[in-house]
């Protein structure tokens, strides 16, 4: 899948966002989830304390990202490019000030549990 | 914080077992610190998260001027999970709250402890009175455990109505509960009014829960009936985002 072999730093760091187009709730927790773990899966690789409180979530949550996607893909209809704006505009909101980001994490972890990985 | 809760007018529906399952979720995958206020004069929480029994009886205390929750707040075995258990004493609440005449008594205690926890799970019981319209102002969101048949339907419009009365209420999220896809009344239910609803399977795992007094994610987390509850708990957090409650 093009998805997998797509480094996330790439997509985070794709352009902005169009005009969003109409998600539904479980599509905009896909979405700001999958930002949340690429941004909390980095700072855990950089030893940060707060985002080492919480499991590691490279692999998992780099799993979740790119079956978030898939289903975006499928469920949404939307090319990678939009997904991938979709995505880097829900990482600058995350990643604005920590306590943005890891006040998002506890309903991530409990998505990423649902998700069965 | 938020608080959610189990609520149901029916018995025997699952709602302490789902009580108990989300208060654990959130303590354990999702690390938030979370207390289960058991409301239920049967106790079924503490029994489930095998608490003992409290000495004394006095949770109803709690309702009364100057009561205080937290005084009687235990730890479990689980981190991050806390429980105000319940006892006898809390067959006379619709009385007590009668009494008090204010419907926010139950909200503003649960505010109290706003910088304790993040999550209050309120673990109600089955029975539309004081004690529901107490339940109504504190809830952030109402889950309502409705088992497939003409009894839950009902039951679920009674609910509904007595929203209506409201002028305002929390959303409600009602889940299909003790499903088997065997049966064809279940399968109706599915398809007409519980068309679209959460689903958590009959599972011989659920009522081990009881039996093992232990969340079934404890010991049973692959199984279907734990990835259903899951999802249900997903879509609550889903919710409760939303809502800007985090």
């Amino acid at each position: 899948m093009i998805l997998r072999s797509a480094p996330l730093a790439a997509l985070l760091a794709a352009a902005a966002p169009a005009a969003a187009p109409a998600l539904t709730l479980e599509q905009r927790t896909m979405l700001r989830c999958s930002a949340a773990f690429a941004l909390v899966a980095n700072r855990q690789r950089a030893g940060e304390p707060d985002a080492l409180a919480f499991p590691d979530v490279g692999e998992r949550g780099r799993e979740y990202f790119v079956r978030a996607m898939a289903s975006l893909m499928d469920t949404a209809g939307l090319g990678r490019e939009a997904i991938a704006a979709l995505v880097a505009g829900e990482a600058q909101d995350l990643a604005a000030d920590s306590r943005t980001l890891y006040r998002a994490m506890p309903s991530c972890l409990l998505s990423l549990e649902a998700s069965g990985l | 914080m938020a608080v959610v809760a189990i609520y149901s007018v029916k018995g025997g529906v699952g709602k302490t077992t789902l009580a108990v399952d989300f208060a654990w979720r959130c303590a354990s995958f999702g690390m938030m610190p979370t207390l289960i206020w058991d409301l239920d004069p049967q106790g079924g929480s503490g029994f489930l998260l095998d608490v003992p029994p409290p000495r004394r009886t006095r949770a109803v205390g709690v309702f009364q001027r100057e009561g205080r929750p937290r005084e009687l707040i235990q730890p479990t075995k689980y981190a991050n999970l806390s429980i105000l258990p319940a006892d006898e004493s809390l067959r006379d609440l619709p009385v007590q709250f009668a009494r008090i005449g204010s419907r926010r008594k139950l909200a503003t205690l649960a505010g109290f402890l706003r910088n304790d926890f993040r999550r209050i799970v309120l673990d109600c019981p089955p029975m539309m009175n004081e004690v529901s319209e107490q339940v109504i102002e504190a809830a952030d969101v109402m889950l309502l455990p409705l088992p497939p048949s003409p009894l839950s339907r009902r039951a679920f419009e009674q609910v509904r109505d007595e929203m209506a009365r409201h002028r305002r209420h929390p959303p409600i999220l009602p889940v299909l509960s003790m499903y088997d896809a065997r049966r064809r009344l279940h399968r109706e239910a599915r398809e007409t009014f519980a068309a679209g609803w959460p689903v958590i399977p009959a599972s011989s795992w659920v009522e081990q829960a009881a039996q093992r007094r232990a969340p079934i994610a404890t010991f049973a987390n692959w199984s279907e009936a734990s990835r259903g509850l899951g999802r249900v708990w997903s879509a609550v957090e889903m919710k409760l985002y939303e809502l800007d409650l985090r």
